[in-house]
């Protein structure tokens, strides 16, 4: 199990820059998250991470030692692949076995190891079969097995759930949380659907557009958004432009007659950003309900049914 | 009008409604090759038993005793150039499966262009005693009187490899390259090298591809008459040059075709694995 | 860091200088030397280069009377009707391959792809002993049908594929609005295919142009394609007149070369399914 130090990553494919001055550390045994839309840079990143994208300048550590231009095959890194890449002319015990061969273990200890692993996946039995006969859900986990069993110093799984139905999914997340805690191996693990990313993390990273937006645990994430593209990535679709004002009471903007606080270092007349959730609001026809709620008047323009849910569009 | 057109639709549907149609699509292109190759094949097959002693071997055994030795050399130079083709294919395949290089790509499909007379005739000028592979080494080490290469059997295997390994290249590159990178790479994530994951992973799965290439590299090699009669050795000879010999000097139909045969038979013998290969994958 | 990575870039380098030098020399040198000779008017050992280099082999080649253009002539006369008969008579079987239920596809493909993919010279020699019967030997429509046996294999291989790539919908959508099947296949299917077509063309046109065996056996003795007299020059050790020829015979396959490389994938050649 090893610490992961990125220093100064930095990538450009021509004029593109697809990482920008990265930084971050990965404490070893835990699970992190990296978070953000399509061509944020998060596969780039954990690619570098693995060896097959060579970075401009920046230095990548696990524990003390530098990997920045070592070759992929001596990293010791173990990647599980979106489409699982499963060889299709070996057997499952060859595709599990092929890491082991390579690192030289006698034939005992890898039955020994395939057949342990297999278990831990929840998949005994399995190994004279080949990849082409198992569900997706199957494969992932094969996937997963052949980059457990080569005891890597960090494990790096690029969006390994994005090819399976949302049910699986669901179930999956949680099974590889729960293998990831009882190995206590180190982990970095990609995705663009947020309630994965905070289900399962230990940490939170946002990635946009190559940079670190934030980095933080789950909860405090969500809670606490650094800047309105992380609160909208995670889920806030109410986004309001507003402005600074100053009274003998101190600073404060308006919403609908509502009075909202003011973050620190303001002063009046700057612009602000009011952002809050959906499910942070309560639709009322009368006043207000009491001193610990913002009454926000404003006007019902359109409804949508949702099924579950009800979508209100306010005018204020 | 409109129910017309519905006749017409279904008249020449393509989900295998009416087949009538695209069987008289194909028919001329089926006439040719009864008529001009079909029925040429079959009458070699049957001459090859047909001998002034009557019907039966002795046109083969004729053949053998007097070639016995150009069978087996025929072979022989087959199977090495194969084996050499097969050897650069892979090397340039793999090489520029991982890394670009415009000139290499360029270059190597160069002899797939030039006629097998015209690279017969050049192979000839290069490798001759006085030719200039030997000009330019004798520039270079001093050395005089180099034998040469052409009429022997390295200049003939030399000459076949020259002019086949683009083609065994270009397929090979082209199943090297349908191996979606996730493959290579997780290969080279558990440890291995390029080299190991070409051969135990990217060779593996391109084995359609690798063994058609290898069916045509050694049809070509065993049938071909032109590259032989310019560069190869005046004795052992390979079969196609005892095949028109014995035409053209002894009028000998019999025996010819004989030998046709058996040049058939080392050809089914070799894509008999191919076509066992492919029909089992069918099944699956 | 930076110097490992300076010292690797640079031993790169000299590696693929000297690659290219090699493989240059190994893959261009035969051609180069075709290519002296042409213009090689005195030439022995031992020079890397000839003593005297002229056009007066060129000037005999291409003058009017010469045997050699009566051979270009011949060889270019034949391998345009075999293109036009190729041509006439794959784009249908192509049609049909690529887009109807044929019964027995497979083995229609196979054999379709025999004349290349089996010993071609055994069928050739009985070829010779049917055409005698029929007078054919030594005539230029021996030698076309000939030609055309061979080419067919490329011609219908490339006219499967390109009507293979051509979308069933774009077609169904003209039916669709009406338009009957014979319609539909020449507004819509055929200029779709014309770019496949015409590489097809090309490759037929090129591939009867530099045909050899069959020509020996068929058209001997009075049809002199090109090849045939070359053939003759070569082994008489008519060094300069043959390499004139083997020049000229190469050049539509180089320029075949480069059309290809330009404007055309070589998707159509990699279809090979079979």
């Amino acid at each position: 199990m090893a610490t992961l130090t990125i220093k100064n990553l930095n990538k450009s494919y021509g004029s593109l820059k697809v990482l920008n001055d990265v930084n971050l550390t990965v404490e070893e045994g835990k699970l992190v998250t990296i978070l953000g839309p399509s061509g944020s840079g998060k596969s780039t990143l954990v690619r570098a991470v693995a060896g097959f994208v060579h970075p401009e300048s920046g230095e990548i550590y696990l524990d003390n030692r530098n990997i920045t231009n070592q070759r992929p095959d001596l990293r010791n890194t173990a990647m599980v692949f979106q489409n699982y890449a499963l060889w299709p002319h070996m057997t499952i015990y060859q595709n599990i076995a092929y890491g082991l061969k390579l690192q030289k273990k006698s034939r005992d200890e890898i039955e020994q190891k395939v057949k342990w692993v297999l278990e831990l996946v929840d998949l005994p039995g399995l190994e004279e079969r080949y990849p082409t006969q198992l569900s997706g859900g199957q494969q992932q986990r094969v996937a997963l097995a052949r980059a457990l069993v080569v005891d890597p110093e960090i494990l790096l799984l690029d969006e390994p759930l994005s090819n399976l139905d949302a049910k699986i999914r669901y179930r999956l997340r949680f099974e590889i949380k729960k293998l990831q805690k009882r190995l206590n191996i180190t982990t970095i693990y990609i995705t663009h659907d947020q309630e994965e990313a905070l289900s399962i993390a230990d940490v939170v990273i946002l990635l946009n557009e190559g940079q670190i937006l934030q980095m933080d645990k789950p909860e405090k994430i969500y809670s606490q958004p650094n800047n309105s593209f992380v609160a909208e990535f995670l889920g806030a679709s109410n986004v309001i432009a507003g402005k600074v004002f100053e009274d003998d009471k101190g600073l404060y903007t308006l919403l609908g007659g509502a009075r909202l606080p003011v973050p620190e270092g303001k002063k009046a007349q700057d612009e602000v950003t009011i952002i809050f959730r959906a499910d942070e609001v309560i639709p009322a026809r009368t006043e207000s309900v009491g001193n610990q709620y913002f009454t926000i008047n404003g006007r019902n323009n359109e409804q949508m049914y949702l099924g579950a849910k009800r979508r209100y569009e306010v005018e204020t | 009008m409109r129910c017309f057109l519905e006749k017409m639709r279904s008249k020449f549907s393509t989900d295998g409604g009416n087949q009538l149609y695209g069987i008289l699509l194909i028919l001329p292109a089926l006439l040719v090759l009864a008529l001009l190759y079909i029925y040429p094949l079959f009458s070699s097959i049957v001459k090859s038993f047909v001998s002034d002693q009557g019907i039966g071997l002795h046109n083969y055994q004729k053949a053998f005793d007097l070639y016995w030795v150009d069978v087996l050399y025929t072979i022989g130079i087959t199977v090495i150039t194969l084996l050499i083709v097969f050897m650069i294919a892979v090397i340039v395949a793999g090489y520029l499966r991982f890394k670009r290089w415009p000139f290499l790509n360029f270059i190597y499909r160069l002899p797939l262009f030039i006629p097998f007379l015209i690279a017969g005739h050049s192979m000839r000028v290069f490798l001759a005693p006085h030719g200039i592979l030997n000009t330019l080494l004798a520039q270079i080490t001093g050395i005089s009187e180099l034998p040469g290469l052409a009429f022997t059997w390295i200049g003939l295997v030399l000459s076949f490899v020259w002019k086949q390994f683009p083609l065994a290249t270009l397929l090979i590159l082209g199943g090297f390259q349908s191996v979606e990178d996730s493959y290579i790479e997780a290969a080279l994530n558990l440890g291995s090298n390029k080299l190991r994951a070409i051969w135990e992973i990217i060779l593996p799965i391109c084995r359609p591809t690798v063994l058609v290439a290898m069916v045509l590299t050694f049809v070509s090699t065993i049938g071909c008459l032109t590259i032989p009669l310019l560069i190869g050795p005046s004795k052992p000879v390979m079969l196609p040059i005892d095949m028109s010999f014995r035409i053209n000097y002894f009028g000998d139909w019999g025996v010819a075709n004989a030998l046709g045969v058996i040049s058939y038979l080392i050809v089914v013998g070799l894509s008999f694995y191919y076509l066992r290969y492919m029909l089992k994958k069918e099944e699956t | 860091m930076q110097n490992i990575t300076t010292l690797k870039w640079w031993r790169g380098m000299v590696l693929r200088t000297i690659g290219i030098v090699l493989i240059g020399l190994i893959i261009c040198g035969p051609l180069a030397g075709t290519l002296l000779w042409s213009f090689a008017e005195k030439w022995y050992w031992p020079n890397v280069f000839p003593q005297e280099i002229g056009v007066k082999y060129w000037q005999n080649a291409l003058s009017g009377q010469s045997q050699v253009m009566e051979s270009l002539g011949i060889s270019i006369t034949i391998a345009v009707i075999v293109v036009l008969a190729a041509t006439l008579i794959s784009v249908p079987a192509g049609y049909a391959l690529a887009r109807y239920n044929l019964p027995w596809k497979r083995i229609l493909l196979v054999l379709f792809l025999m004349p290349q993919a089996f010993p071609q010279l055994p069928v050739f020699i009985n070829m010779t002993s049917i055409f005698y019967r029929y007078n054919l030997v030594g005539t230029v429509k021996g030698v076309i049908a000939v030609h055309l046996v061979i080419s067919l294999v490329y011609s219908i291989w490339i006219a499967t594929s390109t009507f293979k790539s051509i979308p069933v919908s774009l077609e169904e959508a003209a039916i669709n609005l009406g338009a009957n099947r014979l319609r539909v296949f020449f507004r819509i299917t055929l200029p779709l295919a014309a770019p496949g077509i015409i590489a097809s063309s090309i490759f037929v046109f090129i591939t009867s142009l530099d045909e050899f065996t069959g020509t020996f056996f068929i058209g001997a003795p009075f049809i002199q394609t090109l090849p045939i007299l070359m053939y003759t020059a070569s082994m008489g050790y008519n060094m300069q007149y043959a390499s004139v020829i083997a020049v000229l015979l190469t050049i539509p396959a180089l320029v075949f070369m480069f059309i290809l490389e330009r404007f055309l994938k070589v998707e159509y050649i990699s279809g090979l399914g079979v």
